[in-house]
């Protein structure tokens, strides 16, 4: 079967409009374009999970389908480009992974998927017959594993294995999966499983996920003090800025579009953005699902290919609430919102 | 690549990552580097798995691949010495485990940079040794790990610390062969999970000056570049100078002054044959001077003293030769007959050796008698073995029923603790025991 180049920036659109249909769509689905929210998150996240920062873990939070994922995509190939001649000297070094926290159906957050995922990511082999060892009375002992490596195991190879690789970075994406039904303490020993995780391998966590994940800042004050939150945020309807920026969006996203003859989706910009609720993440699933619809009526766009993949009234609705929520509880503890004096003893003392 | 404002860069095209880690051998460069097996140890504990399963998984299908057809030391070695000497085995690990794991080379973690001027005669122990303080150091400071200068045969002093080698664990009293038995760390015994540093406060046995001397030899041998250690050509040409030195050039004379044969001298002077290391150290010691000067013919000899020269016994062939000498047959019969009712039953090796005839002897011109000396020796082996298992589960009997009075849980630690003060139980024992304790808590005993 022949392999077509699909990268948008190894080939121009002329080429990808000769492509075959689900090639055309490949090509579209790796367009990752330049816009405002993500050149200043990817700057301040850049920031945040530098050693010198002092930051542990990094929240990552915005609304969904605002680019979240696609955001880790793009810090992770920048971080990959800063250490390229080191991993071209050093095969063994991986500076960061993305890992997605697994939502496996069963009650609780499942740990034994999650490292065998973040072993997988970091190339560590053989996953499923890790030994424990330990020292007892001076005599160093291994623990038989009947079936499988067990979760300690696990764990110390995956402590081993970031060590080893010197990593610097994980990104857990989809990290809200953490929290689902942890009650009580439950959620507290997960956040204090990732605090040592990071603290004994000097490494830093970035969660990526909902607003949801905003409670993880609540559960100590030492979370607090080692912790991060980056707001990525959507593009407001009625921010002047902001429709401008989505407006440019769009148009950056349209020069992509592999097809012939699409008219100027500009005058529509107004209404994509309410529909997509500002974020440019759904704004690219639409123009995507319109473009599924396009390649079959031939290649050829008519107006209700836009109209078919656009999302519902409900699901508009829906995600505008949750954001609006969202984006309430979290003023005042996003990462840049601090200020020096705002205490109300030292607004005493300084009048 | 196409350059596009709009784009946020997709990401670099990078050489793909080693399977393995990459682990950093310790003291490279040094007479005191670590052994390619202890590496691969350390390795296999790095990425939490047993070495046999890093062996079967990661390392033979690579192995395989070097190789077009299967070679006898494809299955796991099952002396780990095997990789870290001169020979083509030590050569397809290094590469294999340099690609997995990232390095460029590991070769120099073996003995196959010196392969042009050393034999694989007696060049490897077949026992796994070590030196208690430098093991204490090294795990001081951070890693414990095996030096390959252990690995040498003809090394039984440790020239840091001036103490004899040891090979027995202290603890456990096992033996260390170099086995697949070794399944942990290269500082850990592999039977009893003791650290093999020793006990703080234990005496070691000092070694000699002859020993320490010849273990200085190696050290600084392993010390000096590949490249610059010589040649058998010129080890040839040193021998000559030498001959004539002491000899005039006669071979027969210098070859009763050595203690070698004159073919094998002949072989060493033409390079047909390289003499093995500890002949190498021989020569080097005799003439106090290093083992590279030797194998380079950089040793000046106008002022050796041929009365000074003194060559040290080789190191023993082996053991058990027995000179040759008429047996009289029918007083050995009647003798082994009488040995066959000895209390307690003897082996046919004792037999033999009191008899004064090699065992072989016997089993080859009596197999009747040899099978009946082996049948009770083998009954009464067993029989004491049951007994022995027999106190051993009586007294574990007893042991988990007072612990269990006294409000203390009969694990089979626990158990083994109160039984044996300290020291480690075999792991049959620890079966007999762990049934023991299984039928007390069905019988609702504990």
């Amino acid at each position: 079967m022949r392999s077509f180049e699909t990268r948008p920036d190894r080939i121009s659109k002329e080429q990808a409009l000769l492509l075959p249909d689900p090639h055309r769509l490949d090509y579209f689905r790796q367009v990752r374009i330049k816009h405002d929210r993500v050149a200043t998150a990817l700057d301040d996240i850049e920031t945040l999970v530098s050693p010198e920062s002092g930051t542990d873990i990094v929240l990552l939070i915005g609304p969904t389908g605002v680019g979240k994922s696609t955001l880790t995509i793009s810090l992770r190939d920048r971080l990959l480009k800063l250490h390229q001649e080191d991993m071209r000297s050093d095969l063994s070094f991986i500076p960061v992974v993305i890992v997605e926290a697994p939502a496996s159906g069963e009650r609780g957050f499942s740990w034994r998927i999650f490292y065998v995922r973040l072993g997988q990511a970091l190339h560590e082999p053989l996953m499923e017959r890790k030994i424990e060892d330990c020292l007892e009375d001076g005599r160093r002992t291994i623990r038989p594993i009947n079936a499988g490596s067990t979760v300690a195991g696990l764990r110390m190879a995956i402590e081993d294995a970031l060590k080893i690789r010197r990593t610097v970075l994980v990104i857990i994406d989809e990290a809200v999966h953490l929290i689902r039904n942890a009650k009580g303490n439950t959620l507290n020993s997960h956040m204090d499983a990732l605090k040592s995780l990071a603290n004994i391998c000097g490494v830093t966590l970035a969660l990526v996920g909902s607003y949801d994940l905003f409670k993880l800042m609540s559960l100590s004050g030492q979370i607090a003090r080692r912790s991060a939150i980056l707001h990525f945020q959507r593009y407001r309807p009625g921010v002047a800025e902001d429709e401008k920026a989505f407006l440019k969006s769009l148009r950056s996203l349209q020069k992509f579009l592999p097809l012939k003859d699409v008219p100027d989706l500009s005058p529509l910009s107004g209404d994509l953005m309410h529909s997509c609720v500002g974020c440019v993440g759904i704004l690219k699933d639409t123009l995507t699902r319109a473009l599924t619809f396009a390649l079959r009526n031939n290649g050829k766009w008519t107006d209700s290919c836009l109209q078919r993949g656009v999302l519902a009234e409900r699901q508009i609705v829906s995600i505008l609430e949750e954001t609006l929520e969202g984006e309430k509880s979290v003023v005042g503890s996003e990462f840049g919102s601090g200020t020096v004096g705002w205490w109300p003893e030292t607004k005493k003392k300084a009048a | 690549m196409l350059q596009n404002d709009d784009l946020v860069p997709l990401s670099v095209d990078l050489p793909p990552r080693s399977r393995l880690g990459r682990l950093e051998p310790i003291a490279r460069g040094t007479a005191y580097r670590e052994s390619l097996s202890s590496f691969v140890l350390r390795l296999a504990h790095n990425h939490h798995l047993a070495p046999h399963v890093l062996y079967r998984q990661i390392i033979a299908p690579d192995l395989k691949a070097l190789r077009s057809k299967p070679a006898a030391w494809d299955v796991y070695p099952g002396t780990l010495s095997s990789f870290d000497g001169i020979g083509v085995v030590a050569e397809a690990w290094a590469q294999v485990i340099a690609g997995l794991t990232g390095h460029r080379t590991l070769i120099d973690l073996t003995l196959a940079p010196y392969k042009e001027v050393l034999s694989q005669y007696k060049l490897l122990n077949s026992q796994k040794r070590w030196c208690p303080c430098c093991i204490s150091e090294s795990v001081a400071s951070g890693s414990g790990y095996g030096q390959l200068l252990w690995q040498i045969a003809a090394v039984t002093a440790c020239p840091k610390h001036g103490i004899r080698l040891v090979s027995t664990c202290e603890y456990c009293g096992s033996v260390g062969s170099v086995s697949h038995k070794v399944r942990q760390l290269p500082h850990v015994c592999p039977h009893c999970g003791h650290e093999l540093g020793g006990k703080a406060g234990t005496a070691l046995e000092p070694a000699s000056p002859s020993e320490v001397a010849r273990a200085k030899l190696v050290a600084d041998f392993l010390q000096s570049s590949p490249e610059h250690c010589g040649s058998l050509p010129k080890f040839g040409d040193f021998l000559r100078n030498l001959m004539a030195h002491c000899s005039d050039g006669c071979l027969t004379q210098f070859g009763k002054l050595v203690g070698v044969r004159k073919n094998t001298l002949h072989g060493w002077l033409n390079a047909h044959h390289s003499p093995s290391f500890p002949e190498i150290l021989c020569f080097a010691s005799a003439c106090n001077t290093q083992v590279t000067a030797v194998l380079s013919n950089q040793v000046d000899l106008s002022n050796l003293r041929v009365a000074q020269i003194r060559f040290e016994p080789r190191l023993p062939i082996g053991v058990g030769r027995v000179a040759f000498h008429r047996v009289d047959h029918a007083a050995l019969r009647a003798q082994l007959l009488r040995l066959e009712n000895e209390e307690p039953p003897l082996s046919v090796n004792q037999a033999a050796l009191q008899a004064g005839v090699s065992a072989r002897t016997v089993r080859g011109v009596y197999p009747e008698i040899a099978r009946r000396l082996a049948d009770r020796r083998a009954k009464h082996l067993a029989s004491q073995r049951r007994s022995r298992l027999d106190g051993l589960v009586n007294a574990a009997r007893e042991t988990a029923l007072r612990l269990a009075a006294d409000g203390q849980k009969p694990t089979r630690r626990a158990v083994e603790k109160e039984l044996l003060a300290g020291k480690t139980m075999a792991w049959r024992d620890g079966t007999a025991v762990l049934q023991v304790l299984r039928a007390l808590r069905e019988n609702d005993a504990i």
